[in-house]
Formats: C-alpha cells, structure tokens, sequence
C-alpha cells in the first residue's frame, strides 16, 4: 500500500499544482480590489497550451528540447519525496531533504541551459540571474535543513516533519524557508511573476522562447515547484493530520488530504498578503534580504541548542 | 726499515717546525715587500720539509718520503719561483694599498693564535695523536686562519695566492703530524690542486695585468657583470 | 568479492611500465612517423595494470610489502601496498588510461592558430616526461619510508615542471613553471621539516616504526609537524593562500597533462596529509580538524567565485579545482576533528565522504580538462568569450563536456552528487557527535558554506558549457571547429562512462573503500551500514539510492508528456528563428561569459574587488560621446593583498643587503674567516 501512495502523491502534485497557483493569483485579485481570473484558470491556461505546436528557435540544439523534459521530471521527483497526506509512502526511506534540493539544482541546469541555447540575450540574462539568486538562497535553505537535521541527527524529509525542536529555531526556520520560497518561485520581493519584462525576469526569461507544449509543462512544473515548497514548509512547520505510518486506512488519508488542502490553500493566501504588501526590491537589492535570511537560518541552528527544547 | 731517529725526537722537530710556521705565516700577513712575502713562503715551505723530513725518518714508509718530496719541492720551490716570476713581470714591489694598516692587523693576525689554541684544545686532551707534537695541530688551525686573514686584508693579488698556499701548508701540517707521514692519495689529491690553482692564477694574473698593471683586485670590481 | 590474490612484486609492475613508456619516448626521437603512439600506448596498459592491482589489493584487504635496498647507514628504499595505498593507486591509474589515450590523438593535432603539432622530439619529450611522471606518483603511494616519499617527491614536482615550461619559448609558460617550481619546493621544505621531525622522534625512516612512535611525540613536535605539513601539502594541494601557482600552472601544460596535474597529482598530497594525521602524527588536538575545515571552507568559496569571473577555460577550470581541494579539506577536517576526539566511527563516515569525492574528482576534473582540450584543438582559443556553437560542430565532444559539467555540478544521479551528499551527512554527523552549540555552528556553516560553492559550482559550469557549446559561434575560429580525433574522444568518452558508473553504482566504490576507511581509523567500529540499494546509514537516517533515482527520474519524468499525450494527442513543432523583439538575430545579442558572471561578481564584489575602468570619448562636447572604452579586472585579492607585498617586501629586503655582494673577493673572504672564527668560538 505504501506503494501505491507514490503514483497518488504524483497525481496529487500534478493536479493540486494549478489550483494553488490559482488561490494565489485570486487572492492577489482580490486583494487589489480586481475580480481576478478565477482559481480554475492557469487549468485552462495549462491545458491550452499543452494543446498547442510549438516553434523552436532555430539556432537552438537538443538542449532545447529536452530540457522540458528533465526539468519536469527533477521537480516532481522532488515533490513526491516530501511526506503530504502520509507520513510514509514507499519513497520515504531515499526521501533525503538534500536529495530534494539537488533535484531543484537539476532542473534548474537544464533550464539554464536552454536560456542560454536560445541564443538571444533574454535567455541569457534569465540563466544569470536565476543561478545568481539560488546561489544566493541555496546557503538559507541547507542552514534551515540543518537547523531541524542536526538535534534529530537525520535529513530525512519523513524525521524532519515535525521534529521536536525549539520553538524559536521553528520560528526563525519559518522564517528563513518562507523568504527562501519566494526566491524560488520568484516572487515579489523578488520578482514579479504576473510581468514578463526583462526588468522581471529571472524565470520567465528563461523560458521565453518557449511555447506550445513544452511551454505547458515547463508552467505546470514551475507550479508543482511552488506546491513542492508550500507542502515542505507545510510539512516541517505544520505537520498535523498527516496519516500515520502504515495507517491505510481511507478515513486516515482522508483527513491527511483535507489538512494538506487547507495547509498549502492558507500557505498560498499567505504568498498572496506578502506579494500584494510588498514592494518588489531592486534586483540587486535581492541579496540583503537573502543574506537576512541566511542569518535566520544561521540563528535557527543556535537556537535549537541554545534555548531547551 | 727501522727508523733512522727515534718517534721522541721526529715529534720535539715537527713541534719546532710548528711554531716556525706560526711565526712565518704571522709575519707573512702584515709584511709589505713582496719579494719578502714570498721568501717568508718559501720558508714555510722549508718548515714544512723538516716536518715531513721528520716524520720519514721516524716511520721510514715511502708515503712519508713522498710527502717529505712534495714538500720541498712543490712548496719550498717551485711555487715560490713561480711567484718569483710573476713578481718579477710586476710593475710594482710593494704592496702599497692595504685595507688596514699594519698598526691595527697585527693585534688581530696575533689574536687568532690562542684563538686555535682554545678552539684545539679540547679535541687533543687525552687522544692519542700520531706525533706527540702539542703545537702542531694549533699552529695548523692558525695557519688557516691566518692564510683566509691575509686573503682578506690584502689587495694584491700575489699576496691572496700567498694567503691561499698558507692555507693549506696548514692543512698539510696537520696531516703530517697527526697521520705519522701522510694519506697519500689524500695530500697528492690536495697538493695537486693547489698547484693546478697556482697555475690557473698565474694565468689569471697575466691577463689581468694587461688592464691592471698592478694586479689590484679591488678595481676589479668593475669588471663584473 | 575478493581479489585476485597477487604475489608482492606486482606492485611495482605499474611502474615499470611507465619507466618502459618513458624508453619507448627516448628511442622514438629519431624513429618513424608510425612509432609515435608507441609511447602513449604503453602507458595506457601500465595505467590499466595499476587499475587491477590496485583494485584487487583494495579487494584482498592485506598490506603487502617489498623489501627495496638498502642506501646507507640503515637507509632503506621499500615498498609498501596498503589499502590507502591501493586507493590513491587507483585514483592515479585510472585518469591515466583516459589522458594517455586522448594523448595520441591530442599530441597530433595543432593547438595554437598558426602552429603545427607537436614535432617528434618535442612529442617524445611529452610522452616521455608525461611517463614519468605517472611512475612518480605511482611510487610516492607505494614508498615505504620517508626516502622513498621525498624522491618521488621531488622526481613528481621535477617531471611535471618540464611537462608546464615545454621548450620554455611561451614567456607565460616560462613565468607559470618558475613560479610553480618556487612554490613546490617552498612545500618541499616544511614537508621534509615535519618528516624529519618524525624520523627523528621514531629513530628510523620507516612509515611503519614512525607510526609505532606517534603515540610517544610530545605535544608540541606533533603541533609543529601537523603545521608544517599542512603548509607543506596544503600548498601542493592548492589551498588558498598558497595555490598561486596552480592557475598559472594547470592550464600551461598540454591539456591531457592538465588532466593529471588538477585531477591526480594536488590529491598526493591528500595521500600526504592523510598519512600525516591519521597514522603518523597519531591523533592529535581539536585544533587541527578546526584549522582544517576554517582552510577548506575558504578555499572552495574563493576558488569557485575566482573561476566564476575566468574567460580562460583551463585557468577557470584550475581554479575550480582549488575549489574542490577545498572541499576535500572540509571533509578531512571534519575527518580529524572527529577522529581526534575519540569518534572514530564518525570518523570513518567522514573519510568514506572524502575519498569517495576526491575519486568522483579526478574523474570529471580529468574529463572536463580533456573536453578543454579538444576545444581548444578544434578551434584555436580557450577563451570563453569566442566560443559558441561548439554543440552543433563536435557533438560528442559536446556530450561528453556535458557530462562532466553536471557532475562536478553535484546534480543527482551523477557522480558529484554521491560526495557531496556523504559530506552533507558527515557535517550532520559532526554536528551531532557534539551536543554544544559551538560545534552544531561549525558544521552549519560548513553545510551553508558547501551549498553556496555547490550552487555557484552549478553556476560556473552553465556558464562553461552554455557559453561555449550553445548558441551561436561567437568567432570565425569556433564557427569552424570540427569533431575532434577518435582517440581523443575515447579519452574522454572513457571518463564520462566513469563519472555515470561512479554516480549509480555508489555502494560498490564504498565497498572498495571499506578497507581503506578501517585501516585509517584504526581499531574502530566497523563503517556505515550499507543497504544493497544505496548509500544509507539507518532506517528513517538519511539515504541515498541512486539507482532509485535515475529510474525514478526515467518514470516521473514521462508522466507529465504521457498525461499531455492523452488528453491533446500529437502536437506539432515548427523551426523558426527566434524573437528579438523584431530584430534579425546576431551573434553579437548572445550572453556573454563576462555578463552571465555579471550579477554574481557584483554581489561578491566585497571579496573580489573587480577594477573598474570607464573611458568615454566625447573629443568635442559631453553630449556627442564618440566612444566608450570599459575595463574591468579581477586581480584576486590574495595577490593584491599577500603575495605583492610579500614580494615588495623580499625585493626592499635583497635590495638593503645588496652591499653585501659587491663582487669585492676580499669582501666574500672576509665573511668566510667571519664565520670560520664564530664557529670555532662556539663549537667549543
């Protein structure tokens, strides 16, 4: 059975991906006092473009076509390691919180590359500035990993979820890994994800040249990345109503699937109160508030030794 | 072949001999003229004979008379007619320019004696040396250093190879007394070196004296690169 | 698995092979055209010889030792296979199969525009040299004693000199040995302190006595030898300050040379400085293992920033191998500090992390200098900037590069990954083994400090192969590159199927390696568990499963497009030039390498402190500029800062004593009779 919660979990990341994207930009809408597309929207906007041909730049090489594909696949590989509705699927023994972040640095090889494939100065621009900015944060996040690994003595993502660690170095984690998610996803502060100007484009910039089909799955997997740091800091943060191990039973995942739905729906309306209250910060103004949350991190190793459990 | 005198009296003539070179190489340092610098030399060389002469008497090998040869011959004439020669192809007689005057190179030339004395000392108590000649050893430490002070002090280039040859009269002094006659290969080895250096710097000294008629080796400065 | 059982002897077979590569060099000086692989090709079957008997020895798990002969006064020359031994054996052999064969190839071919290949004398002095080289540093892990070390010692710094300065007619290369030769023996000289120092203490030059002797050394000679050897090795290693001479050096040399230098020759003096610490300097103070991590930490930040800004392929890849000397030294201090306090099974986690990485690194450095190679043969220039296209025009060489660039990118399921990951845990580990907060500190920095030169690793190697191979070709020279010869590309294709099988077939190098991490920390609990299915340490601890991986990767990754498939059916796809905003595309819009770097050298401009200089022509008024002229260096700061002044400070000091040497004889008599009279008045 612990099997079978792999293939779920897939499917659970791969449909629920577009709907968070949803609740956050409805939210926005709202917030700024618009209607907003509709929380079902990037659904049609993902399933038009999977629908569509695509045109490819000519001076591009393999690297452009198939970059999509390891791009996608690294990013669900990383989202179905962590623990959402079960505290253990068959996965759980490799789920390596280290293991997820090299997966992020996977896709993001490839996509880099095809940015700079295109042989045109967006792409180009977009590669640098995106393996600038996870340059930047990688440092935050594998403090923050190690300030809950290092009292339990295990990075996987199944101890890690709620681990029995100091409220303070919770907080300050929290902290650190929710400005370390808006690097990643590229939000405001530091970037705007509903613009696609030069001005703003550490992801978009990458994918400019891209359209049709593999334009759909490059938008889907970005979406599951989000939904993969969501139910990450869900699951660290707030890991209540997960399934037991070895708990099958329809009633136990039931609840694990409707605490994992209202975690990443408030964690997504939390992206959304920040993004619209926020001013997005000069793109060489980023790293202050990256090295904040460095320092974050750096405090939350302290604080689970220093202050009692 | 026994000896023809016994080892008593080889080590009273080798102990005299000693102190003759002390003295010889002491005065040699300061002395100005050099046609007396090199007679002083040859003298050493004398030295040198009675010492070694000594010693074959006593041990009556054919090292010890090869020694006594080398001796005489390379160092009591031979390398002072050589310099005779260069002498005599000189402009000059007198080592004129020295470095510091006689007043105060005395006193200093005379200091390294007790130095070597002091600085011996504590090798030869309770050894058994070959001749039992007290004096020689320290007078050979002092014959080295006196032969690097006269190198040091003097301009001319005569005077280094004088300086040079005093050197190792000492060295050769030491051997002879403390090896009852000598390692043969060791001191033909040395000596031969010493000839051909002899030989090298007389050949130096000619080409030098085309530009520096008075072979002084301070205004060779300028010719380095 | 066992091995294979061979008598003693065989040890030294290897290196026969390669002295006989170095004869076959001689004798084909004057020979014919069709001797010159001769050389080549027997060095690749002695580099293939020493693979199966380091294997095996790694297998048996026995030391094996060869009586040499005796010099004199009780100094003996002998040989001892151990299993840290067998690994480093291993580490030497195995780029060496590559390099030599892409050395056929390489050495036919010309490198410089203008310039023919390498005539065969200078080629027989290549191969000849590049032989015996290997045997060197073959004999330097099997030496016995500290004799032994040190000659092959100095025969590894000699040949490899000869190999960087060529015919000494390229001033740069010139300028690169004599600084390389300088720094080596600088290193030479602490090394031999510390050696001496040990013999000293043990009363014999043997490695065996002296470690028999550790436990005894007094407090301070163990601090003093430690130190020494840190200045020593750490120099041959690279560790920053001391690596000035390696990015001058490693690019001087002929590519499948560079290959071996930044791949095999900087870990002999890991071999060194393990050797040192782990058995004969014995365990020593906490100090030690901090110094170490502090180094390490430093080296791998700056090494990846410097070969961040670098337009030279080689010289960035030079600098990217300070940077992973420098994560080696984090692990081997991670290593000793545990080790030296009395954690010997968390220890042997740590070492396991080190020699797995220091192998996965010979690995893809070799590869990766191989690829520059061929680049740099294909097109005339290792400058980035007029590279491009290169994907399109050697594809295979292009695959290969590619490679090698997400291993050393540490990207899962690839070798890189499995090293750092096992660091990643060995930190976890350290940071455990201690309940203070100062040490949990220390090893979260160090996780911070390794995820930020992973992540500007991932970085630098966008950069190396976007810039170089895609898009368009920045220059007439790379838009004509072509594929390069086949044994080149044998070379490097033999490496990358390496870097693949290092990467999922992890559990079996750990398994090679057990003997080696046992004999290190000695009486120790036996090392990690390991699952059958991947590296592990215990249930619910963290693991790795490579093999895992890359199928789930295979799976996961079809799903997405199988899902599309379903739903929409086939889609089309149409070739199009692509959009500039309505412009015709020009080579000149592309990314360039100093531009991608752009955004990283100014957020770490605190530390790299780039010149800037801007000149703006406008002859007749502010308003109508005529041109703008843009200078901007990296001059690192190491130089800027230590080594000007270092030197500024020699040459003020030579200057003041000069006098000194006037050429006045008299003057250099008067220091002989000086010295002669202090020596007689206190020898008494």
């Amino acid at each position: 059975m612990d099997t079978l919660l792999v293939p779920v979990q897939i499917l659970l990341m791969l449909f629920f991906a577009p709907l968070v994207q949803g609740v956050i930009k409805t939210s926005k809408a709202r917030w700024q006092m618009r209607h907003g597309p509709g929380v079902l929207q990037p659904y049609r906007d993902i399933a038009k473009l999977l629908s569509r041909e695509s045109v490819q730049s000519d001076k591009a090489s393999w690297i452009f076509t198939l970059a999509p594909v390891v791009y996608a696949a690294a990013l669900m590989s990383a989202a179905v390691l962590i623990p959402t509705i079960s505290e253990r699927s068959a996965v759980t023994g490799i789920a390596d919180a280290i293991l997820f972040v090299a997966l992020l640095a996977l896709g993001r090889f490839a996509l880099a590359l095809a940015g700079l494939d295109t042989a045109s100065n967006f792409g180009g621009m977009g590669s640098s500035r995106e393996v600038t900015f996870s340059a930047l944060i990688e440092p935050a996040i594998m403090l923050v990993i190690f300030a809950i690994a290092l009292p339990i003595g295990s990075t996987n993502l199944t101890a890690m979820a709620g681990a029995d660690i100091a409220a303070v170095a919770k907080i300050l984690a929290f902290g650190a890994l929710l400005i370390a998610t808006i690097t990643e996803t590229g939000r405001v502060p530091i970037d705007n994800p509903d613009t696609h100007l030069e001005l703003t484009m550490i992801h978009e910039g990458m994918i400019l040249e891209y359209s049709g089909r593999p334009l759909g799955i490059l938008h889907w997997a970005t979406q599951v990345k989000q939904l993969a740091f969501l139910s990450l800091l869900a699951a660290i943060f707030i890991p209540w109503g997960m399934a037991d191990a070895g708990d099958h039973s329809i009633s136990a995942l039931g609840v694990g699937l409707g605490a994992f739905t209202i975690k990443v729906v408030v964690l997504g309306l939390l992206l959304g109160v920040i993004e619209t209250s926020v001013a997005k910060l000069r793109i060489f103004k980023a790293p202050d508030l990256i090295g904040f949350a460095s320092v974050l991190g750096v405090l939350a190793v302290l604080a689970s030794y220093v202050v009692e459990r | 072949m026994e000896e023809i005198i016994s080892f008593e009296t080889a080590s009273k003539a080798i102990d005299l001999a000693a102190l003759g070179l002390l003295a010889l190489a002491l005065f040699g340092s300061i002395v100005r003229r050099l046609d007396t610098a090199i007679l002083l030399l040859a003298l050493q060389g004398v030295m040198l004979g009675i010492a070694s002469g000594a010693a074959a008497l006593a041990e009556m090998q054919w090292r010890s008379w090869a020694a006594f040869i080398v001796a005489i011959g390379v160092k009591a004439i031979v390398i002072p007619l050589a310099l005779y020669f260069v002498l005599s192809r000189l402009s000059i007689t007198h080592d004129l320019e020295t470095t510091i005057s006689t007043k105060v190179a005395f006193p200093i030339a005379a200091l390294m004696i007790p130095l070597s004395y002091s600085a011996i000392r504590p090798f030869t108590e309770g050894e058994v040396r070959a001749f039992d000649a007290p004096n020689a050893l320290p007078a050979a430490m002092a014959l080295l250093l006196l032969g690097l002070f006269t190198m040091v002090i003097r301009k001319n280039a005569l005077t280094q190879v004088i300086g040079l040859v005093t050197m190792e009269n000492g060295i050769y002094l030491a051997a002879v007394a403390a090896t009852r006659g000598l390692p043969f290969t060791v001191e033909f080895g040395v000596a031969v070196d010493v000839l051909t250096g002899v030989g090298v710097m007389g050949l130096l000294m000619h080409e030098i004296r085309r530009h520096n008629p008075a072979l002084n080796m301070d205004r060779m400065k300028g010719s380095i690169g | 698995m066992s091995g294979l059982s061979l008598p003693a002897w065989t040890m030294l077979l290897p290196i026969f092979g390669y002295l006989a590569a170095v004869v076959a060099a001689i004798l084909s000086v004057n020979g014919k055209n069709a001797l010159r692989p001769v050389s080549s090709l027997i060095t690749t079957a002695s580099a293939l010889i020493g693979v199966v008997v380091a294997v095996s020895a790694l297998l048996d798990n026995e030391t094996q030792t060869l009586r040499g002969w005796e010099l004199f006064n009780g100094i003996q020359i002998g040989f001892r296979l151990d299993s840290l031994a067998a690994f480093f054996l291993l580490v030497i052999s195995f780029p060496a199969i590559a390099a030599a064969i892409y050395g056929i190839g390489y050495l036919d071919s010309a490198h410089e525009p203008g310039h023919a290949a390498a005539q065969l004398p200078q080629r027989a002095g290549i191969d000849g040299a590049a032989g015996a080289f290997l045997a060197s540093m073959s004999l330097l892990v099997l030496a016995d004693g500290i004799f032994g070390f040190l000659i092959a010692w100095e025969a590894m710094s000699l040949t490899s000199f000869f190999l960087v300065i060529g015919d000494g007619a390229n001033t740069a290369r010139r300028s690169a040995a004599y600084t390389y030769v300088v720094m080596t023996h600088i290193a030479t000289g602490f090394i031999l302190f510390a050696f001496l120092g040990l013999a000293q203490h043990a009363g014999s030059f043997n490695f065996t006595q002296i470690a028999g002797a550790a436990g005894s050394l007094g407090a301070w000679q163990r601090d003093a030898t430690f130190f020494c050897a840190l200045l020593g090795f750490g120099t041959k290693a690279g560790l920053i300050p001391l690596h000035i001479w390696l990015p001058k050096a490693h690019p001087a040399a002929p590519s499948h040379i560079s290959a071996l230098m930044s791949g095999v020759m900087v870990k002999t003096a890991i071999y060194g400085l393990i050797r040192i610490i782990f058995e004969l300097a014995g365990p020593g103070p906490r100090w030690w293992g901090t110094v170490l991590i502090l180094a390490g930490i430093v080296s791998a930040v700056m090494g990846i920033l410097y070969s961040l800004m670098e337009r030279d392929l080689k010289r960035g890849l030079a600098y990217s191998t300070v940077e992973h000397l420098g994560i080696i030294t984090l692990g081997l201090g991670i290593a000793t500090l545990l080790f030296n306090d009395d954690r010997p099974e968390l220890a042997a986690f740590a070492l396991f992390a080190v020699l797995i990485h220091l192998l996965n690194h010979a690995a893809f450095k070799s590869l990766l200098f191989l690829g520059a190679g061929a680049v740099q043969t294909a097109t005339g220039t290792r400058d980035l900037e007029r590279l491009g296209g290169l994907i399109k025009r050697m594809p295979r060489t292009a695959i290969f590069v590619l490679i090698g660039a997400a291993s050393i990118s540490a990207l899962p399921p690839l070798n890189g990954f499995a090293g750092e990951w096992l660091l990643f845990q060995s930190l976890l580990k350290l940071g455990g083994s201690d309940d203070t907060a100062p040490i949990a500190t220390l090893a979260g920095i160090g996780a911070a400090a390794l995820a930020l030169t992973g992540a500007l690793a991932v970085a630098c190697f966008i950069r190396l192969f976007g810039i170089g191979f895609l898009a368009q070709p920045r220059t007439d020279e790379a838009a004509d590159a072509h594929e390069v010869s086949k044994s080149m590309q044998f070379g490097m294709g033999l490496l990358a199927t390496c870097c693949l099988f290092f990467g999922i077939g992890v559990t079996f190098l750990l398994r090679l390696i057990e003997p080696v991490v046992a004999q290190l920390s000695a009486d120790s609990a036996p090392p990690p568990v390991l699952f059958a299915r991947g590296v592990s340490t215990d249930s619910l601890q963290g693991s790795y499963a490579p093999l895992f991986v890359a199928l789930g990767l295979v799976v996961v990754g079809i799903l997405p497009w199988a899902i599309a498939r379903g739903l929409f059916g086939k889609v089309g796809r149409r070739i199009a030039p692509p959009w500039v905003c309505g412009f015709r595309i020009e080579t000149g819009m592309q990314y360039t390498a100093t531009a991608f770097s752009k955004p990283l050298r100014l957020m770490f401009q605190f530390v790299i402190r780039p010149d800037r200089t801007v000149v703006i022509d406008h002859p007749d008024s502010p308003y109508f500029v005529t041109g703008v002229h843009y200078d901007e260096t990296v001059r690192p700061i190491y130089e800027r800062y230590i080594y000007d002044n270092l030197v500024r400070g020699l040459f003020g000091f030579s200057r003041l004593i000069r006098p000194m040497q006037g050429g006045s004889i008299r003057a250099y008599l008067g220091y002989v009779l000086v010295t002669l009279i202090l020596v007689i008045v206190l020898a008494r």
